[in-house]
């Protein structure tokens, strides 16, 4: 699942340190989801997307024919 | 239970390992024979115990280490890939043991093999039981 969390991350001028510790993570947490190489779990999906003061479906791409 | 004090259990776990390797060591010297393995399987509980001992500890008087720690273990990627390494683990180790019992079977060492081939079924009896529980709950 794509998703935006390093564009709005740099929008916000915060470190992928800063980022993880905000929402409970360690940075390579942070770093595979930026990557695409790991999907946030819902719980982790809603606290960084309001982190950014986002929604949901703003931060993470849904695609449906990732079923 | 909150991380701290699944912190603390562990620290008097720790303890506990340390205290009793101590007993075991001491034991071996009062006993009549020698008792090699009884010293040996004590200085390893003690240096255990005493290696968790020095891991924890700290921990209690150090706030931000203690958050670092608590967000190194509940970080949702990393219980991710130790499942995932668990699951891996239990495949890997019962093809492992089956094909172990094949060649142990073919080269004659039946009785080796029948004990290998009993343990996987009971690994696998364990799995489905673990299963069965964990679909009721979830």
């Amino acid at each position: 699942m794509e998703n935006r969390i390093r564009t709005y991350r740099k929008d916000a001028g915060v470190t992928q340190d800063e980022l993880a510790a905000a929402v409970g993570v360690t940075r390579q947490t942070i770093l595979s989801l930026e990557n695409g190489k790991y999907n946030a779990s819902l719980q982790l999906a809603f606290r960084i997307a309001r982190y950014f003061g986002k929604t949901v479906e703003e931060v993470f791409l849904y695609k449906e024919e990732e079923i | 239970m909150s991380f701290q004090n699944k912190i603390k259990t562990r620290i008097g776990f720790a303890g506990g390992y340390a205290l009793l390797g101590v007993a075991m060591i001491v034991l071996s010297f009062c006993m009549p024979d020698d008792e090699a393995y009884l010293s040996s399987f004590g200085l390893a509980l003690a240096v255990m115990g005493l290696a968790r001992l020095k891991q924890y500890l700290p921990l209690l008087f150090d706030a931000d280490r203690m958050r670092k720690r608590e967000i190194a273990e509940t970080d949702e990627r990393n219980v991710m890939i130790v499942n995932r390494a668990r699951s891996l683990t239990l495949t890997l180790f019962t093809v492992l043991c089956c094909l172990a019992v094949i060649v142990l079977s073919a080269v004659g060492l039946k009785t080796i093999a029948m004990a290998l081939a009993a343990a996987v079924g009971v690994l696998t009896v364990i799995y489905l039981i673990v299963y069965r529980i964990l679909s009721a709950r979830y």
